[in-house]
């Protein structure tokens, strides 16, 4: 009998071992993959191939060295989900071997170096990403504009979130109306993505594979922030709640990054407060911070506060 | 064993008995590690119902022979209990004579009337106990339940799901001596309320209700159908048949669960139902209760034996090899020469690194106990004892690292922080916040259904309450050293001060008496 089995649609139905979670993550992230595929052309195909030699390679390597058998990492699944994560938040265009050392990163320094598979204390994808950001950040704040804009000029470009962020005394709409990285609510293209993600994410959670506390923690911290922080068509407004919400990687963080269960909290309570803290986080650093984008720092200062909150909720007496 | 046994059993047509073999094996330790001092030694010549071994601590009950026979010495030998590859054993090479189905006078018989002291006394001699799985002694359970004063009975026939599970059997062949037994301790507790717990649709509960009516003032008042959902309550929506909901059927027949259904009220983490004025026994220990009364030897129990196919009921003498229990029941012969041992790989505590890497082997693994809340059976040489309700074979995954779904925290029915414990059990041990939900554990095996990567969860928490227990014994041992020294202290310098104080006095006396 498989869990669940019974008056469950076949495509709602959970995963029945630990294998099945990975492959449900790798298959809620293919409508976005798919999409960046179509706008911006082979470039992010290409970082999922490289990203993927390079987690499950180090993966293998690391676990050959620690004595044990290199074929899990390719078996298990969780070395692809990070590789997918972290190509999905590398612009298309950059170098290969950007790609290539957020992904040894990810593995090595986010994973393997705190035991493996159910141990690291950090979201693996986000200190890869961190890494890169930190050692390239001209080559990660610019992205390509969709296939279908013909602005020449903006082959590739800052980002919605960037070319906010320096917005001067421009208002919000002279912003918008100068600037091809803005769409209707979020990024030009990015908002798009960021939907895809957000369909992937609803899939997960109809199939039980994550539930909706930390991204409802997440989204909705953001939005608040971003509403009282909104000060209308105002130079000194910090942002409308949909900018935030469909711009950067909002949405990918919310469904495949906060809910990762081995760098989160425990119990329930404990990961609709940890969501809350990186959408607090993301906002404060992206309206005040000297990043565009901050939701990897954001995961994982939060992720650094998970015994935190565990052991809060347990001296409370939290129902699990 | 029952008296009507071999009739019932036609009845029944699934009721097989086990032989007497040659050979018993009499464990000296119960299954709540209490220890027995064996009292004959090799070549006495024993009759059935003679004490052979007396308990080592006030609430134990004296090891009966349960046949005639010549005891051969003490041996150690694998044993059915968690996590005891073997402990001393008492070997009794049985004279050959079949008792099993007719059953054995060995006392005067009672009558049900009779008074509170003689019935408790008769309880103990008999060495009665539990028949549910913890084996505790019916006595002394009683004992305290009638001196602490309770109003509700449970007679729990809900144990297990399967469908030929002993509980069911012994509804089905025993009806009369479980009603009479419910009778004798309904009068012995003075009891307001008797609560039937029994799964949804048992056609058994008709007998029993029918045989209940027979006897003077006795009648359950309630039934309570324990199915997973009834008690589930909270919690993510588990869809009916899954192997969640039938591990939450088996959480729903654990005694706290059924005290805190029949009363409403919130037992605290280690509480027992005797806190919500409850006494909860199993429904074959209330036919056994009976037969003690009457002055029958209680020689042997029902184990259900589930190697995958039907169940099948199986009678069979304490001491019997659980091998020969197997046998008897058909289990296929194969299952006992490629699983006959099984290496237990511990999920925690065995040096084997950083990280929870250990993997478990795969294969199939003979519990005691149904599916969900049996523990590894290490070896089939062990005996039946008095808590080997059940013997189930399961196919073991092998256990893959935790990825930290959480699905062992959704199926938790005491709601407890199992996907924690987990961790900090593996890490070492849990931190002084974790130790009530630790002590909470029902072991019912609902994490383990529920867990994506097969990690033997229950396991490890029955290995983490065994050491608490043990650390608990330890510092009461250390704890009455230290009084004890300290008392000593006080008393020999209370004395030197006494003998000071009197050669003071002494020499007082003497510096005055010159003067005098």
């Amino acid at each position: 009998v498989t869990v669940g089995s019974t008056g469950t649609a076949w495509w709602l139905r959970p995963p029945a071992d630990s294998r099945g979670f990975m492959l449900a993550v790798l298959q809620a992230l293919a409508p976005g993959l798919l999409l960046q595929c179509a706008l911006y052309g082979s470039g992010p195909a290409r970082n999922v191939v490289l990203a993927a030699a390079a987690c499950i390679g180090a993966e293998a390597a690391a676990l050959h060295l620690r004595g044990r058998p290199p074929a899990a990492a390719w078996r298990d699944g969780s070395a692809l989900v990070t590789a997918l994560l972290l190509a999905g938040s590398l612009p298309p265009q950059v170098s290969a071997h950007v790609v290539v050392t957020g992904g040894v990163f990810a593995i090595l320094l986010g994973k393997q170096a705190f035991g493996g598979l159910g141990e690291n204390p950090f979201n693996p994808a986000m200190v890869g990403y961190v890494v890169v950001l930190l050692a390239y950040p001209g080559d990660l704040a610019h992205w390509p504009a969709p296939a279908w804009t013909a602005d020449v000029d903006a082959w590739t470009g800052a980002t919605a979130l960037d070319v906010y962020k320096h917005r001067g005394a421009l208002l919000p709409s002279e912003l918008a109306a100068a600037h091809a990285a803005f769409g209707g609510a979020g990024g030009a293209g990015t908002e798009w993505v960021n939907a895809a993600w957000l369909c992937g994410g609803a899939w997960l959670l109809g199939r039980r594979v994550i539930t909706w506390h930390a991204p409802a923690g997440m989204l909705a911290a953001l939005a608040l922030s971003a509403a009282l922080g909104y000060r209308g068509d105002s130079a000194a407004s910090l942002g409308s709640p949909l900018l935030h919400l469909f711009a950067g990687g909002t949405m990918l963080a919310a469904f495949f990054v906060v809910t990762d269960p081995v760098s989160g909290p425990a119990s329930r309570r404990g990961q609709f407060v940890f969501g809350a803290g990186v959408g607090l986080l993301t906002f404060a650093i992206r309206a005040f911070g000297a990043h565009a984008d901050g939701i990897a720092f954001a995961v994982l200062l939060m992720n650094a506060a998970t015994p935190l909150i565990d052991r809060w909720l347990l001296a409370r007496g939290a129902r699990w | 064993m029952p008296p009507s046994l071999a009739s019932a059993a036609a009845e029944a047509g699934r009721l097989v008995t086990a032989p007497l073999p040659p050979l018993l094996y009499l464990p000296l330790q119960m299954y709540r590690s209490l220890p027995l001092r064996a009292v004959v030694g090799a070549g006495s010549r024993v009759r059935a119902g003679d004490v052979v071994a007396v308990p080592m601590t006030a609430d134990g009950v004296p090891l009966l022979a349960p046949v005639d026979g010549v005891i051969d010495g003490v041996v150690d030998h694998p044993a059915p209990l968690p996590g005891t590859p073997a402990v001393p054993t008492l070997l009794l090479a049985s004279a050959g004579t079949e008792h099993l189905a007719a059953g054995v006078a060995r006392w005067p018989a009672l009558a049900a009337e009779a008074p509170a002291g003689a019935l408790l006394a008769r309880l103990r001699e008999a060495g009665v106990l539990g028949l549910g799985g913890a084996a505790f002694p019916v006595a002394g359970k009683l004992g305290a339940a009638r001196a602490a004063g309770v109003h509700t009975l449970i007679v729990n026939a809900c144990a297990c799901a399967a469908g030929a599970h002993a509980d069911a059997a012994v509804l089905a062949l025993r009806p009369d001596a479980v009603a009479l037994g419910i009778h004798i301790v309904e009068r012995l507790l003075g009891v307001t309320r008797t609560l039937l717990a029994i799964p949804p649709a048992a056609p058994a509960a008709g007998r029993l209700s029918a045989a209940l009516s027979a006897l003077p003032g006795t009648a359950i008042r309630d039934a309570v159908a324990c199915t997973g959902d009834a008690i589930a309550g909270e919690g993510a929506p588990r869809a009916p048949g899954s192997p969640e909901a039938a591990a939450r059927g088996v959480a729903a027949g654990a005694e706290r669960r059924l005290a805190a259904l029949a009363t409403g009220a919130r037992l605290r983490a280690g509480e027992l139902p005797l806190a919500a004025g409850c006494v909860c026994q199993n429904v074959a220990t209330f036919a056994q209760i009976a037969d003690a009364v009457a002055g029958m030897l209680p020689s042997g129990r029902i184990v259900t034996v589930d190697a995958g196919g039907a169940a099948c009921n199986v009678a069979a003498y304490h001491g019997t090899p659980i091998r020969d229990v197997l046998a008897t029941a058909g289990a296929a012969d194969a299952a006992l020469s490629s699983h006959h041992v099984v290496p237990v790989t511990p999920p925690h505590g065995a040096p084997q690194g950083a990280g929870t890497d250990a993997t478990t082997p795969a294969g199939m693994q003979w519990l005691v106990g149904g599916a969900h809340a049996g523990y590894r059976l290490a070896d089939v040489r062990a005996p039946v004892t008095a808590h080997v309700h059940a013997v189930t074979r399961v196919a073991v995954r092998a256990a893959t690292p935790c990825i930290g779904c959480g699905r062992c925290d959704d199926a938790c029915p005491e709601h407890l922080p199992a996907r924690l414990l987990h961790r900090a059990l593996a890490a070492g041990t849990p931190p002084p916040a974790l130790t009530p939900a630790l002590a909470a554990c029902l072991e019912c095996g609902a994490c383990d259904a529920a867990c994506p990567s097969a990690i033997p969860l229950t396991e490890g928490f029955r290995h983490g309450r065994a050491l608490q227990r043990y650390a608990a014994v330890q510092s009461a041992q250390a704890a009455q050293a230290r009084d004890r020294f300290a008392a000593h202290t006080r008393r020999t310098e209370a004395a030197r001060a006494a003998a000071a104080a009197a050669a003071a006095a002494r020499r007082a006396r003497r510096q005055r008496g010159p003067a005098t």
